[in-house]
């Protein structure tokens, strides 16, 4: 390409330069009375206008600031609240005129603002950004309840009360609840990552949020790789998993969901009406697909705690165990949910911090076919698990129960040098083949309260790749305590499902394993926390395991 | 109206919404208000859908909201140096009306020109529109002068438009 300006397209000089420093906003004057009059009697001046400042216009649009919700917004706010659309009243245009004069007086610092901190995030490869905000100064957001908040960096503490601008807030477990100026909810379910743009906009990067937007707030956009969801007076639920794709499921009111094609071009919007669900991929042959509603999905509003206060810090625990024998069955397993042929003096006991009764004695064994899981779990709210294995087996540990990750590659060794993407920060790696090995194995084992199911999730390597719900072959039971403040679960897996079939691990062997326990509220859906336990000792304290393998116990085959 | 027909404008306001915002980025080069502009046209297309006949185009509708706009905005900017007379908008109105199959022509070749740019001509294009500053505030962001800032967007403006028409002239549109 030439980058010379030039008038071999025989645009006289004169008009190609007053032309340029119109789009450049630098005429003076006279100048600017010359254009008109050029363009007033010449119809070729016009065209080049044309031609040319549809260049400037196609450049602000490629590259600007999306355009397209926010014009879709002014829909929304002609939306009443049982969803039809009608006419604007008066009193609404005045206040939709006042939204836009303020946000055209503040949007403009607070994107600046925005892409700086971003950038300086990443710059920094900071995980954890809540970007408080300075007391004097409006912030973007408040934070305004937690439960089991907890974050990447266990010095980055979340409290009711603080205060946010633009910017990255990455939850590792726990849920919060962000109140954004124009009075729009966010009920973010850790792990995620959510960055706040301006008052009508966020990116959800991860995980999932659950948006209550007042009729006041109506227009806010809710981004993500796949899709933006446009809010018309509504609330709302999106999830961005680990593959392709975002689902969304409205809970009241609609709103506007548009794929996202490549070069951040964007597809013909659809409107999602009130109980309805939808999955949204661009790379589908239909990009979106209706999804089974499941009120369950989300959680929608944090319980009342019994003491009013707005923070519940998670259950958690400092590790005591830093291995677990695992030891060979002499005699045939009975899966009936009681431990009695379980050697008791094998189990590993532990429980949270301040919370005697939330615990758990634990243990494994291992034939030929199978490795046992059998654990007693202190819970004061047993088996109240609400996750639809149909629908979140991956997720199924937010409503309680446990995980447990284990190594079943002798090769592999103690510890196991394995990361999961999110380790690294966002930092560029080349993909190790280690990563992905999937003799590293996730298991989630939970009860499904109204299905009365006793549910296996597995998934394998670090990078959770093959994920199956209830997979064939293993069996399980569980059975509550008769105080009804704990449960039995005991499972039987077979080595297929761990990769394992044909050379399972043997006496003697050394390979890498670990035990999170969790808890829920009482209602079966909001996690309250965790009880790490098998930790690697010369590892870093962190708070989860699922991301790095090195920081696996041991676990010794007898 | 029934939410079906008005899914159904959404759609086909979608489709229209780039040229809309052309047209009127072409007229409005301050692109704030060029913007404000967009969100008003956009609301009254909304406001008065049912007026909108569903067999016809609705580009040139959207266009003749657009062009009544940009006239009253110009008729109340009280700067004489950033202005286009209401007839003079109203002529380039009519003009790009007729032009629009040339110009969706040229808005193609310019899809293949934007892949040709230079990744560093590209990169400062990109960081300047989406940077919502100034060029006064951008170039001093960017470490660079305004005059310098001036240049390149106007070479990379020039080199677009000769790659335009070059394409076209080739007949090498995709």
């Amino acid at each position: 390409m030439s980058h010379e300006p030039s008038s071999e397209h025989g645009v006289p000089p004169e008009l190609a330069g007053l032309i340029e420093k119109f789009y450049l906003q630098a005429l003076s004057e006279p100048e600017n009375r010359r254009l008109n009059d050029l363009l007033r009697h010449d119809d070729k001046a016009r065209s080049f206008l044309l031609a040319y400042g549809s260049i400037h216009a196609r450049l602000a649009w490629e590259f600007g600031p999306t355009l397209a919700e926010k014009s879709l917004a002014q829909f929304s706010r002609v939306e009443d609240e049982a969803g039809s659309l009608r006419p604007h009243r008066s009193r609404q245009e005045e206040s939709s005129f006042n939204w836009l004069a303020w946000l055209s007086q503040r949007r403009s610092s607070l994107v600046r603002l925005g892409w700086a901190f971003a950038v300086l995030a990443l710059g920094l490869g900071v995980f954890l950004v809540p970007l408080l905000w300075p007391a004097r100064t409006e912030p973007l957001a408040v934070i305004t309840r937690c439960l089991g908040a907890q974050t990447a960096d266990s010095r980055g503490a979340i409290r009711p009360g603080q205060r946010l601008g633009p910017g990255r807030l990455s939850l590792e477990a726990g849920t919060v609840e962000l109140t954004i100026q124009n009075g729009a909810r966010i009920l973010l379910e850790g792990p995620a990552t959510l960055e706040l743009l301006t008052p009508l906009r966020a990116y959800l990067q991860a995980g999932q949020a659950v948006v209550h937007v007042p009729e006041a707030a109506s227009g806010f956009v809710l981004e993500t790789r796949d899709a933006s969801v446009l809010d018309v007076g509504t609330e709302f639920g999106v999830k961005v998993g680990p593959d392709r794709g975002t689902e969304v499921q409205v809970y009241q009111g609609s709103v506007f969901t548009t794929p996202k094609l490549l070069g951040g071009h964007t597809n013909s919007p659809q409107r999602l009406l009130s109980g309805s669900a939808a999955r949204i991929n661009p790379d589908a042959v239909e990009p979106i697909q209706s999804l089974p509603f499941a009120p369950d999905r989300f959680v929608r509003q944090l319980p009342e705690t019994k003491s009013g206060s707005t923070d519940n810090l998670p259950l958690s625990n400092q590790p005591r165990w830093d291995r677990i024998e695992i030891m060979q069955a002499n005699q045939p397993v009975v899966v009936d949910g009681n431990l009695s042929e379980w050697d008791q003096q094998k189990m590993f006991r532990s429980q949270c911090d301040g919370a005697k009764d939330c615990g758990v004695e634990g243990a494994m064994m291992y034939d030929a076919d199978y490795l046992y899981v059998g654990a007693h779990v202190a819970d004061p709210a047993p088996m109240r698990n609400l996750i639809d294995p149909a629908m979140d087996g991956d997720s199924g540990w937010r409503g309680g129960g446990i995980q447990v990750r284990l190594s079943t590659d002798r090769n592999l060794g103690w510890p196991v040098d394995a990361n999961a993407e999110i380790y690294y920060h966002g930092q560029p790696v080349k993909p190790r083949l280690q990563d992905q090995n999937e003799k590293l194995v996730h298991l989630t084992l939970w009860h499904h309260t109204p299905s009365q199911q006793d549910c296996l999730h597995v998934s394998y390597g670090m990078d959770f790749h093959g994920g199956q719900t209830n997979p064939n072959g293993y069996r399980a039971a569980f059975r509550e305590d008769s105080d009804r403040r704990g449960y039995i679960l005991e499972y039987a897996i077979p080595w297929a499902l761990l990769k394992a079939q044909s050379d399972p691990p043997r006496a003697g062997d050394t390979l890498a394993a670990t035990w999170t326990v969790h808890w829920s509220d009482d209602s079966g859906r909001c996690w309250r926390g965790q009880l790490v336990e098998i930790r690697n000792p010369s590892e870093p304290p962190r708070p989860n395991s699922w991301d790095r393998a090195a920081s696996w116990g041991q676990a010794m085959y007898r | 109206m029934t939410s079906s027909r008005d899914d159904q404008f959404i759609e086909r306001y979608v489709e229209c919404q780039s040229g809309l915002y052309r047209f009127i980025a072409t007229l409005v080069p301050n692109r704030a208000d060029a913007e404000e502009l967009f969100q008003e046209a956009s609301l009254t297309a909304w406001k008065i859908r049912d007026r909108f006949d569903c067999q016809r185009e609705m580009s040139p509708w959207l266009c003749g909201i657009a062009r009544n706009l940009v006239a009253a905005h110009y008729r109340k900017q009280k700067s004489l140096a950033l202005t286009l007379d209401p007839d003079v908008v109203e002529r380039l109105g009519q003009q790009q009306m007729e032009e629009d199959a040339v110009l969706r022509e040229r808005a193609r070749a310019l899809n293949q020109c934007l892949e040709k740019l230079p990744d560093r001509q590209r990169d400062l294009v990109r960081h300047y529109y989406h940077s919502d500053q100034t060029i006064q505030s951008f170039s001093q962001a960017q470490g660079l002068s305004v005059e310098a800032v001036y240049k390149t967007m106007q070479r990379v403006r020039m080199a677009l438009f000769e790659c335009i028409n070059q394409t076209l002239k080739r007949g090498e549109l995709a």
